[in-house]
């Protein structure tokens, strides 16, 4: 976990959760684009949007850690990430700030365990407690 | 032949055509770009042709193959320089592996390889050596004046000739006994010289040593006589020339494998088996796309000093000057287009040259006589297409030679030619490239394909019962159709007209069939010509902008609510006199309803392939060139959507697939 501690990471907030991506997966943060919806999807991809002419995906964080969608906000952002060498666009409620963690815990088994597999671990600062995200388990699963 | 083989003589000769197609496509790649891999390749192919043909009993492609086997192992191990020599010889030895194969095929005698062999011997042995001059490979056209010249009584000699090591200026030599040669035998064809000499040799040296094909109405000895004299020339040994597999073919098939092979032939492209697929483009369409992008850079300076002389001064007054600059851009960037266009096209002889040879094959195997006439192949395409075209037209062809054209002794029955014919043509209609495939033979019997459908349960009796004639016809385009009674090597490969029909329709197509029984069917493939930018007809759907291709649009009809009829449960419209089914885009694609206010109903009638439909939407918006873009891999196969493309106010519209709209 060592090397995990030295990295810097986006916090990010999505319902009552905040979580954290490693900065080097994300190519960059934008704000709400009007997105074209695609049929015959699932419910987590919202459709896609036009990234300086790349037409690029975008599926809500929300759903995918299996919370409703709420409706967009001002702070609502994309966080475009490098997924399989092609960008994905994750929508999220709002974006805090870069920062990094004193300490590096596994990912607790706790109640819910399938939600285990989407954290590389928990992030810890002072007494606060963020989930890291493994964007491979998260879109890819 | 042994008998008890003869069951695996075509598996055989199948193999055989693939493992020198595989030699023949490595050896222009190893040409071009020398990679120990290919030779890998290569060898492997010869040990897999040398096994089967020694299995088979067929020892002079054995014998042959394993002297080519020995000379890879020998590139392989030595790792030689790959010179344009080394290329040759392997290419003279699969020229040689070629006529065995067809001689093979004919059954008739084998010709003799011990030249070939001899060659790849001295090439392995005496490596540092000078060579004889290798003999020339005749390109398509010196090997059509070698078959007239033949025809015309004359025979074709080679004559290896070295000139006297103090000859002076050897080059004005060399052309003043090209002359002489011409003089005394008739006509010269082709000419060899050994390759240009290294940097800082003698260029002079260079013509030292060279061959000559030339095409004579005498003796040997008479013009071994005759050239005889010359106080420069140290030697000319004339022998009789054996060109490639071409002289006991006819005319026609005779060019095709040429083409593929030697290395003077124009057919060098490399095939899609590097990873990254190259493109010759000539320095005149280059220079053209350069003098565009100039006009461009000087459309945008002004534009930039518009854009000064607008912030400083009154901006309304630059405004028309902006709308000009705007037009003038818009026509650079029209002329761009098409220019970056046709750097991705290719005519279409690239595919339409490997015919002949799939046809006389076919007619052999099926004791048939066709004739394949070609017409059009100049005809450009983008290259993308010309590749996905080829399994459909291979099993149209197919399918033309082995169902459409009759026996001779049918035909002569019939009062035709016992020779059949097959006409494919290519040409550009609009902004289409329209293929013709032809055949004078028996046409199709919409009745036997009626009950053969229904004896598959493809269509049910009552199906049967509404069919017109030439509905009949298009079922031939089902999965799991096939009248051929027995599944030959076409059907045991897995591709129906079902393919066919799905592949054209990837790209957008439409086929239509015209058949009269007892006189023949054609098959009319309309194709766009490129896949990158298409035309596109904007529609709107629930709030959102849909498009669909253009090429696909059969027709923008408004009709009214009344219109509607239903048949067998569906909605349908009669449009031209035909029912075609009708479907709501926002249902078909899930979207919400909206109120509609106008009284009349937009309708789309999509083509695709040999299936229409049609489809209400909220509104026709208008057609505009997009660019169609990828939707990307993460999202997986979306079989709807043929890509999607951002508009002009920046958002992003799907494009939708005709084939899929048609046919779900």
């Amino acid at each position: 976990m060592s090397s995990l501690q030295k990295e810097q990471y986006i916090e990010l907030a999505v319902g009552a959760e905040t979580c954290a991506i490693r900065i080097e997966e994300i190519h960059e943060i934008i704000k709400m684009l009007s997105i074209t919806d695609i049929p015959f999807t699932r419910n987590e991809v919202k459709g896609v949007v036009n990234l300086r002419g790349k037409v690029v995906c975008v599926m809500s964080l929300r759903n995918l850690l299996g919370m409703a969608d709420e409706p967009y906000t001002r702070n609502t952002r994309i966080i475009v990430v490098n997924y399989r060498e092609e960008f994905v666009g994750l929508i999220v409620d709002k974006v805090n700030k870069v920062t990094t963690y004193a300490e590096i815990h596994p990912p607790a088994g706790g109640h819910n365990r399938s939600r285990e597999a989407v954290f590389h671990g928990i992030g810890q600062r002072d007494d606060q407690l963020i989930g890291i995200l493994k964007l491979e388990e998260i879109l890819g699963g | 032949m042994m008998m008890e083989l003869s069951a695996y003589r075509d598996i055989f000769i199948e193999e055989l055509n693939e493992q020198l197609e595989r030699i023949d496509q490595s050896l222009l790649t190893l040409e071009h770009a020398p990679a120990p891999e290919l030779v890998q390749t290569i060898f492997r192919a010869a040990h897999t042709i040398k096994g089967s043909a020694s299995t088979m009993g067929f020892r002079e492609m054995s014998d042959l193959t394993h002297e080519v086997e020995y000379a890879l192992e020998w590139v392989r191990e030595k790792k030689p320089e790959i010179t344009a020599k080394l290329i040759d010889t392997l290419f003279r030895a699969l020229d040689a592996m070629k006529l065995l194969r067809t001689q093979y095929i004919s059954g008739g005698d084998y010709a003799d390889c011990s030249a070939v062999v001899a060659e790849i011997k001295a090439l392995i042995n005496q490596p540092a050596e000078p060579q004889p001059v290798r003999l020339p490979v005749l390109s398509p056209a010196e090997m059509l004046l070698a078959e007239e010249a033949v025809a015309a009584g004359y025979s074709l000699l080679s004559l290896a000739v070295t000139l006297k090591e103090e000859c002076l200026m050897k080059a004005a030599r060399y052309y003043m006994l090209l002359q002489r040669i011409e003089d005394v035998c008739g006509k010269v064809i082709a000419v060899a010289l050994p390759a240009a000499a290294a940097a800082g040799a003698d260029e002079d040296s260079r013509y030292s040593r060279f061959a000559v094909v030339a095409a004579a109405g005498k003796e040997i000895q008479q013009i071994s006589e005759q050239l005889a004299g010359d106080s420069d020339v140290q030697s000319i040994v004339i022998t009789p020339f054996v060109p490639g597999p071409s002289s006991v073919i006819g005319a026609a098939a005779a060019v095709e494998p040429l083409l593929a092979g030697p290395p003077s032939s124009p057919n060098k492209e490399q095939r899609g088996n590097s990873a990254q697929p190259t493109v010759r483009v000539s320095v005149e369409r280059l220079d053209h796309l350069m003098n565009l992008v100039g006009e461009l850079l000087i459309e945008q300076t002004s534009l930039a000093d518009l854009s000064a002389a607008g912030q400083r001064n009154d901006p309304a007054k630059v405004l028309p000057g902006i709308g000009g600059v705007s037009d003038h851009m818009g026509t650079i960037i029209k002329e761009l287009q098409e220019g970056v266009m046709k750097t991705r096209m290719l005519p279409m002889d690239q595919l339409f040259n490997r015919f002949p040879r799939l046809v006389r094959d076919l007619a052999h195997k099926l004791g048939k006589e066709i004739e394949l006439v070609i017409r059009g192949g100049e005809t450009e395409l983008d290259r993308m297409i010309i590749e996905e075209l080829s399994d459909p037209l291979i099993h149209l062809i197919r399918n033309s030679t082995d169902h459409g054209i009759e026996s001779p002794e049918v035909r002569a029955e019939r009062g035709k030619s016992p020779k059949g014919m097959i006409t494919l043509t290519s040409f550009h209609e609009e902004n289409q490239v329209v293929i013709r495939l032809e055949d004078d033979g028996q046409g199709i019997d919409a009745v036997r394909i009626k009950a053969s459908a229904l004896s598959k349960g493809i269509i049910t009796e009552e199906q049967a019962g509404f069919l017109t004639a030439q509905e009949a016809i298009h079922l031939i385009f089902e999965p799991g159709f096939s009248t051929a009674a027995e599944v030959s090597e076409v059907s045991g490969r897995g591709v129906g007209m079902d393919i066919v029909r799905s592949q054209i329709g990837r790209l957008n197509g439409i086929i239509d069939i015209e058949t009269v029984p007892g006189q023949g069917t054609v098959f009319i493939i309309r194709l766009p010509l490129t896949l990158a930018i298409i035309k596109g007809l904007l529609v709107n759907v629930s709030g959102r902008v849909l498009i669909l291709p253009m090429y696909n649009v059969a027709e923008i009809v408004r009709i009214s609510p009344e219109d509607i009829q239903i048949v067998q449960g569906e909605q349908a419209i009669i449009n031209h006199g035909r029912i075609v089914p009708l479907s709501w885009l926002r249902d078909k694609l899930h979207y919400p309803r909206t109120e509609r206010s106008s009284k009349t109903i937009p309708l789309v009638i999509v083509r695709s392939v040999d299936r229409i439909a049609a489809f209400a939407v909220d509104e026709i918006i208008g057609n505009q060139e997009v660019v169609i873009k990828s939707l990307g891999a993460y999202l997986g196969t979306m079989n709807h959507l043929s890509g999607a493309t951002i508009l002009g106010n920046g958002r992003v519209a799907l494009i939708l697939d005709a084939s899929y709209l048609v046919s779900h």
